[in-house]
């Protein structure tokens, strides 16, 4: 079996072992790493739960994502109701400043526009919406602009990345350039790519992260035979 | 420095490292890899994340939660929060609410009944914990598999080979019936987690006894 040909077995394996994709159609394929997802799932939540579940993979360097939501009949929401429960989300969480939020609902596709201080509160706004019954997709259209003065320090963001358990054999380089981080070097998988470009947008006063890690090629070491 | 006072130092920076726990104050004590945190926090989904987060810091084996929830100033009486937990359940995707009763008392919400699977459950504890003014949540939730599935530990053992969080860790499965005793060395509370969170889907699964020591090299 050639690479492509055992990573896109292994992604297809790798799904099926999750129950909420039992019922899932999606079509795998795999060229050079990279990951294709088509197909069609009946809520938003499994579409971001497939990408979840293919970030994890060792080997997967990027995702293509071709999955269009098509509900089933009985599960359509009106446009008024899913506005409606977004905005109640939002005022009832304490990391969404929802005063900063506009957001739009057509046809079940969301739009959020507006700025925030802080690159989690832009994540946090978009999470919070994944699991709504009656969401087709989301643009996150936020933006983030720090209102944080004093220098940000590059040995804090190391020191953040090292203390990782995640990153545990992470070999991560921070470069700053004013207000912009660029994170080189090698992790495992793109999980661990995400958290770590998560970990460098903590920084106080950070403007942007420029996320050049590279994800390792793969050489599958077998383990031993087990009792 | 000694090791306990290093694991205290990257747990407190950890914390102070995330910007929306930056108004918690929160003690830290270390030993020997077993992390207490104590204080007081507005919201209970604000201590769960001060959890999960110092579970992400390498060394830490154990996190012992001496954390309170403030009294909310406008306590929410206990219908309304009733009636927002299960808005919550019926608002998500993956959640089946049928048979799942909610009781609150004194700002907690117990969850009994049953799902068909773990991430269910999961799922139902997420929702209504980040409901304001909920104190704590106790899910009592049952896992009812329909499925008689005999449990196979090939199916268990190839689903930890293909973790890349559990790369080149050796996890011992034992199967009796429907119950699974997982054995062996991982780095971090993480893999611990992620290996268990795995042996849930398998089918047929009814207990996991977790057995995984965490050596942290």
């Amino acid at each position: 079996m050639s690479t492509d040909e055992s990573l896109q077995f292994t992604v297809q394996q790798a799904l099926r072992w999750e129950p909420q994709m039992h019922d899932a159609q999606l079509g795998v394929t795999a060229h050079q790493g990279i990951i294709t997802l088509m197909g069609i799932l009946p809520n938003y939540f499994l579409k971001v739960e497939a990408e979840r579940i293919v970030k994890n993979i060792d080997g997967v360097r990027a995702i293509v994502e071709k999955i269009a939501v098509v509900f089933p009949q009985e599960q359509t929401l009106s446009d008024e109701k899913l506005a409606e429960s977004i905005l109640r989300l939002y005022q009832s969480s304490f990391t969404i400043p929802d005063e900063r939020i506009r957001f739009k609902v057509e046809n079940g596709w969301v739009t959020l526009e507006g700025t925030l201080h802080w690159n989690y509160q832009k994540k946090a706004a978009e999470a919070a919406l994944s699991s709504i019954k009656g969401i087709r997709g989301i643009s996150n259209l936020l933006h983030t602009q720090s209102d944080y003065e004093n220098e940000l320090l590059q040995e804090s963001i190391v020191k953040a990345l090292h203390h990782s358990a995640v990153l545990s054999d992470a070999v991560i380089a921070v470069t700053l350039d004013h207000r912009k981080v660029t994170l080189t070097g090698s992790v495992n998988n793109l999980y661990e790519k995400d958290e770590a470009e998560r970990l460098a947008w903590n920084a106080p006063g950070i403007a942007s992260v420029s996320n050049e890690l590279e994800i390792r090629p793969f050489v599958k070491v077998f383990s031993d035979e087990r009792e | 420095m000694n090791a306990n006072n290093d694991l205290q130092q990257k747990v407190q920076f950890a914390l102070f490292w995330e910007p929306h726990l930056t108004g918690a104050a929160i003690g830290v004590t270390a030993h020997e890899g077993i992390v207490t945190l104590s204080g007081t926090v507005a919201r209970y989904d604000m201590k769960l994340d001060i959890e999960q987060i110092v579970k992400k810091v390498r060394g830490v084996k154990a996190v012992v939660m001496h954390i309170n929830v403030h009294d909310h100033p406008q306590a929410a009486d206990e219908e309304s929060l009733a009636q927002q937990a299960l808005q919550a359940l019926e608002l998500h995707t993956s959640i089946p609410p049928e048979h799942i009763k909610i009781v609150v008392a004194n700002g907690w919400i117990y969850l009994v009944g049953s799902v068909d699977w773990q991430y269910q459950k999961q799922a139902a504890e997420k929702a209504v914990s980040r409901i304001m003014g909920v104190k704590g949540v106790v899910n009592s939730l049952l896992i009812h598999s329909d499925r008689t599935d005999m449990l196979e530990k090939k199916a268990l053992c190839d689903a930890f080979d293909r973790s890349s969080i559990l790369r080149g860790k050796t996890i011992a499965v034992g199967v009796h019936q429907n119950e699974v005793t997982l054995t062996g060395v991982v780095d971090s509370l993480v893999q611990k987690e992620e290996a268990e969170r795995i042996a849930w889907n398998a089918p047929g699964i009814w207990r996991i006894h977790n057995q995984l020591e965490i050596i942290h090299t």
